[in-house]
């Protein structure tokens, strides 16, 4: 078992990782899901029977297990929202969430962007992470995310549309604060 | 709506590379030891919990369930007793349909089987030379005027879905008879024999061996894939396949499709899993692009379930593929894009767009109105257009939306 492990983690650690992390924005949470995949690929690793390469076998699992992360919090959430009537506090905790030190370290618009990913849908998000922060082909994205290559044009096509709107407003709304 | 920006696209990709690589800060060793003990201690987590939740809740699921089931089977049962019988006395029984009972109903029918050259002259090609777009309608501009077609009283429609040449979509083609020449079955049965995907341009068609049957009186269609279908092992293919069964849901009057592997329930897919159904009823919202193979067709492109009509009507401003072209020019802009009421929804062009009667804005309008049919919307009305009539739609009148698309002919399904 544990030369599987060792394996996959020299192949794929650093991207998955890295895939987690950009789509939960949470060290805790992307170390406790990385374990999670790790799980349940060694769980079903035998049962791999090679019919879509292996980066992306993992990757769609990554993806599932961020999705039921997301579903549990939603539940969470809604339930918190409920008993205690937050009503908008909820998004402005979100949104004060401190900037990772890799993040703080980098020009404005690369922060922006950072925060801008938030407001895009959790399929736009991973298209965007998928295609551009890891560099992967339409047709890996595509098999990873369980989407024709299409929709996956056309998501990464929206998701570039909401990005673009949202930095417009973040420079707007900063060169306003200057004047 | 809007003109794009390739530029700030760019840029925005450009900065989305230029994020930083985030490091994981546990050691290798250390999350090797989590996995395991997690691994070792997960079974018995689930094991107390499920067993708890098991014995408390055995009796409540069952009695929940037989009601539910009570509940939705009576009214269904009552409903398909009626209809049935509505459907025996009209039903016409006839031997299976021949190539020359096929009959295409579309605006053009008589148009497209007599004369060529005066079509060429009625819908002649936009003069704008030197655009993308322009260069593909070339020769078989004239002989397909129009992309969609309207299923009429007495009529029915199949439609089935081909991929593209290159996998990348998957194309609608609509059948359209008389309801006395064959039912919905025998179309079936005469597409999957008959239809030459590689004459139109397109991949092979994937559903070739699997037959279909319409369960009398529902809104059900069987397919029975056989034994020994060969399942595509590639995630793209296996999407390929389900999205061309998904595609019947144009078909008059279906909302479910039933799997089956021989006689077995659900089809076992590598990817997708086991799947029984798939539910056709659900909303599928799109818009649309133009794609040449050797004629032109309507091809969807799927959207969000969030995205706006004026959003999906952006979309049609670009395509995606080499063989494909966006349906609205640039220099066709709306100043307003408003919902009449729940079925119709109204287009105001703006002052300065051109457009002309030809088999470009033919198929911009089908491309526009088929977009609103995923909206739900029945009927568009144009405001302000430069031109009174484009192809068959006048321009200043409320316009139903056609019923079926990419609607093809008996000559174009090929010899037998």
């Amino acid at each position: 078992m544990k030369a599987v492990f060792q394996e996959l983690y020299e192949k794929y650690h650093q991207d998955v990782y890295q895939f987690i992390y950009f789509m939960v924005k949470n060290r805790e949470q992307t170390e406790d899901l990385v374990q999670e995949v790790y799980i349940k690929i060694m769980k079903s690793y035998h049962n791999f029977k090679g019919e879509s390469s292996e980066k992306t076998w993992i990757f769609s699992i990554a993806r599932h297990v961020t999705i039921d992360h997301f579903r549990k919090q939603k539940r969470k959430r809604d339930k918190l929202l409920e008993f205690f009537d937050w009503g908008d506090k909820w998004e402005s905790i979100q949104d004060d969430a401190p900037l990772p030190d890799e993040i703080a370290e980098q020009k404005e618009s690369i922060q922006t962007m950072y925060r801008c990913l938030d407001q895009c849908t959790v399929d736009q998000r991973s298209v965007l992470i998928l295609r551009f922060i890891q560099s992967m082909s339409l047709k890996e994205t595509a098999e990873i995310l369980n989407m024709t290559v299409s929709k996956v044009k056309t998501t990464q096509h929206r998701g570039l549309k909401v990005l673009k709107r949202l930095m417009e407003q973040q420079q707007g709304g900063e060169s306003h604060e200057e004047a | 709506m809007k003109k794009h920006n390739q530029y700030e696209k760019q840029m925005l990709q450009h900065l989305l590379t230029q994020m930083p690589t985030i490091e994981d800060t546990q050691s290798k060793e250390s999350l090797y030891h989590s996995v395991i003990n997690r691994m070792k201690e997960e079974p018995l987590e689930k094991k107390v919990t499920w067993k708890s939740s098991k014995l408390f809740s055995r009796p409540v699921v069952m009695v929940t369930s037989i009601l539910i089931f009570m509940l939705i089977s009576f009214p269904l049962v009552w409903q398909q007793m009626s209809k049935s019988d509505v459907v025996q006395m009209v039903r016409y029984s006839s031997p299976l349909l021949k190539e020359e009972d096929l009959i295409v109903d579309s605006h053009f029918q008589n148009e497209v089987s007599t004369d060529l050259a005066t079509l060429q002259k009625q819908y002649p090609i936009a003069e704008q030379e030197g655009t993308e777009t322009n260069e593909r309608f070339d020769k078989v501009h004239a002989s397909q005027p129009s992309l969609t077609t309207t299923v009429r009283e007495g009529q029915q429609q199949a439609t089935v879905g081909v991929p593209t040449k290159e996998g990348d979509a998957i194309v609608p083609i609509s059948f359209v008879v008389s309801n006395q020449l064959a039912t919905i079955d025998e179309m079936y049965h005469y597409i999957a024999e008959s239809i030459e995907t590689e004459k139109l341009g397109l991949g092979a068609y994937l559903l070739r061996d699997v037959s279909f049957t319409r369960e009398e009186g529902s809104n059900r269609i069987v397919a029975r894939f056989p034994e020994q279908f060969l399942l595509p092992k590639g995630v793209e293919q296996e999407q390929n396949l389900l999205e061309s069964l998904q595609v019947m849901s144009q078909t008059s009057n279906v909302d479910t499709i039933q799997l089956q592997q021989g006689d077995t329930p659900g089809v076992l897919f590598p990817h997708k899993g086991m799947v029984y159904a798939l539910d056709l009823n659900r909303m599928h919202k799109r818009a649309y692009e133009l794609y040449q193979g050797e004629r032109f067709f309507l091809v969807p492109l799927p959207l969000e379930e969030d995205t706006t009509i004026e959003e999906a009507i952006d979309e049609m401003y670009q395509s995606y593929g080499d063989s494909k072209a966006p349906l609205i020019p640039e220099d066709v802009q709306f100043s307003s894009i408003q919902s009449v009421n729940e079925n119709t929804l109204a287009f105001t062009f703006q002052a300065e767009s051109s457009i002309t009667d030809s088999f470009e804005y033919i198929a911009m309008i089908e491309g526009i109105m088929m977009t609103a049919k995923s909206f739900q919307y029945e009927y568009v009305k144009f405001y302000k257009s430069p031109v009174v009539t484009i192809g068959p739609y006048n321009m200043e009148e409320l316009i139903a939306i056609p019923t079926s698309i990419n609607p093809i002919s008996v000559p174009e399904m090929g010899e037998r």
